[in-house]
């Protein structure tokens, strides 16, 4: 058998042997390769890439705005800026919770109107972002600023950005600005043989939260709470850690024999931290006999020193 | 041998498929390269095949290419179509890209538009410095420059952009101010 013949041969047996794998295999490469072609060519439903989006939280551990939310909170937030810049100052303080009206405006509205002056000052445009939600709270980031598309940023633009809570109640929504967030109630009354300590309630701003509380000196004699003489007099225990009272940098706390008096002890600490305050301490209870203006050393002077902690209950 | 020969020609049919798999992902994939490549769309008409693409299908393939890009280069083609028309010295399309209030506030018509932009290189490049974003409108900080004449002085300037859709956009830019 010459060579032609033997290849022939080899061909036609090579076929018969693996003819139909090889048919096979190749109506799936077909098949695959028709899939893909198709795919490809396939007319596109083009949608453009944006990154705005300004309904969904920068923080989101606290869950997102409710779609049936969406439309009203931003319908809330038009008309409620459009009254600030329009300067219809009753309006726009109407859609303020009480509480914010009184915490940052000492419900006068001048005061509000000052603020609304300051800041919209021309006319401005705004942007908004939802930044984190707590329960029914929904806050967002609000950029107020010059109407740069009619300027084109001539003569420059300073955005001014605060964080503003929307809260949900049976009308609508209301509105809380400057940070400021809410009031949550406690019922908290401590006492021992010195000192009883109401605490009232606490103001929440999204940065800080200022408890309010009634200091009662149940004895005849001087009890000093702070004096910047030992750090950490006054704390905020969040499990975790222990937070120092802001707003007693440079002053004394000393209740006279007998007195009672309402302060405001303010913490740093983030709305949407998911941290729980469990307890304030005051941790170096100073009784004196005596006591005199810028005395330097209250402990050693101290007949009794001792910490005392305050467990928050609402 | 014809046991031999069988697994030879096996072979070469396996490599014929192989090689005809790796040619047409090549030219796919040589497609793509050249696509993501090709981010700069002209706005001059093109020629291809020997036919000159009317203004409507430009304003189509560009739209059709931008959409598919991400807003730091749709920002840029957008600046980029504006300054063109410019160059060309086509001051009403360019003129028609404004926003309204911007034009009511410092070009009240077309003739004050084109006397200032007058002043711009006659062969502008742009170079992008900065983009940031406020809601819904892009700002752009860039230098206009003269490609050819370095002695020609820089145009620093912002620029708003508000994108209404894909391929459709209001300009407004920083005036400066004598």
């Amino acid at each position: 058998m010459n060579f032609n013949a033997r290849v022939t041969l080899a061909i036609k047996n090579f076929f018969k042997k693996y003819g139909r794998i090889i048919l096979i295999v190749f109506i799936i490469w077909l098949i695959v390769f028709l899939i893909n072609q198709y795919l490809k060519n396939r007319p596109k439903v083009q949608s453009m890439i944006n990154t705005y989006t300004p309904d969904d939280p920068i923080i989101d551990d606290g869950g997102e705005v409710p779609e049936s939310y969406k439309p009203t909170i931003n319908t809330t937030v038009e008309n409620y800026f459009n009254f600030c810049n329009n300067k219809n100052y009753d309006e726009a303080y109407s859609m303020l919770t009480d509480r914010c009206k009184e915490y940052l405006y000492g419900n006068d509205i001048s005061l509000f109107q000052q603020y609304v002056d300051n800041v919209y000052n021309g006319k401005k445009i705004y942007n908004l972002q939802n930044y984190s939600n707590v329960g029914e709270t929904y806050i967002y980031d609000m950029v107020i600023l010059d109407d740069i598309e009619a300027t084109g940023t001539t003569g420059g633009y300073t955005p001014y950005k605060e964080k503003i809570a929307l809260h949900k109640d049976k009308e609508g929504f209301k509105i809380s600005n400057q940070g400021y967030i809410e009031l949550v109630d406690y019922n908290t009354v401590t006492e021992d043989e010195n000192i009883k300590v109401t605490v009232n309630s606490k103001d929440v701003s999204y940065k800080k939260e200022g408890y309010n509380v009634t200091l009662t000196n149940k004895t005849d004699k001087y009890i000093v709470i702070l004096d910047n003489s030992i750090s950490n007099e006054i704390t905020l225990n969040l499990g975790d850690q222990k937070r120092k009272v802001t707003n007693y940098a440079n002053a004394t706390l000393v209740l006279n024999p007998g007195e009672t008096r309402e302060e405001v002890f303010i913490f740093d600490k983030f709305y949407d931290d998911q941290k729980d305050p469990t307890e304030i301490s005051l941790e170096n209870v100073r009784v004196l006999e005596n006591y005199i203006i810028d005395m330097e050393d209250t402990s050693s002077s101290a007949d009794r020193m001792y910490g005392y902690n305050i467990t928050l209950r609402k | 041998m014809d046991k031999r020969l069988s697994t030879i020609l096996l072979s070469i049919v396996v490599l014929i498929l192989i090689a005809a798999n790796i040619l047409i992902y090549i030219n796919n994939h040589k497609n793509e390269i050249e696509e993501s490549t090709n981010n700069t769309i002209s706005i001059e008409n093109k020629i291809e095949n020997g036919i000159v693409d009317t203004e409507q299908e430009v304003q189509d393939k560009i739209t059709n290419k931008v959409a598919t890009l991400p807003e730091k280069n749709r920002m840029q083609i957008y600046f980029g179509n504006f300054i063109t028309y410019v160059e060309q010295r086509n001051y009403e399309k360019a003129y028609k890209l404004l926003n309204e209030s911007f034009k009511q506030n410092y070009f009240p018509t077309i003739n004050e538009f084109e006397q200032y932009v007058e002043k711009y290189p006659k062969n502008m490049t742009v170079d992008y410095q900065n983009i940031e974003r406020q809601g819904e409108l892009f700002i752009l900080t860039v230098e206009i420059k003269d490609i050819f004449d370095s002695s020609v002085e820089a145009i620093n300037q912002r620029v708003v952009i508000r994108e209404n859709g894909t391929n459709d956009y209001t300009i407004s830019f920083q005036i400066e101010q004598n």
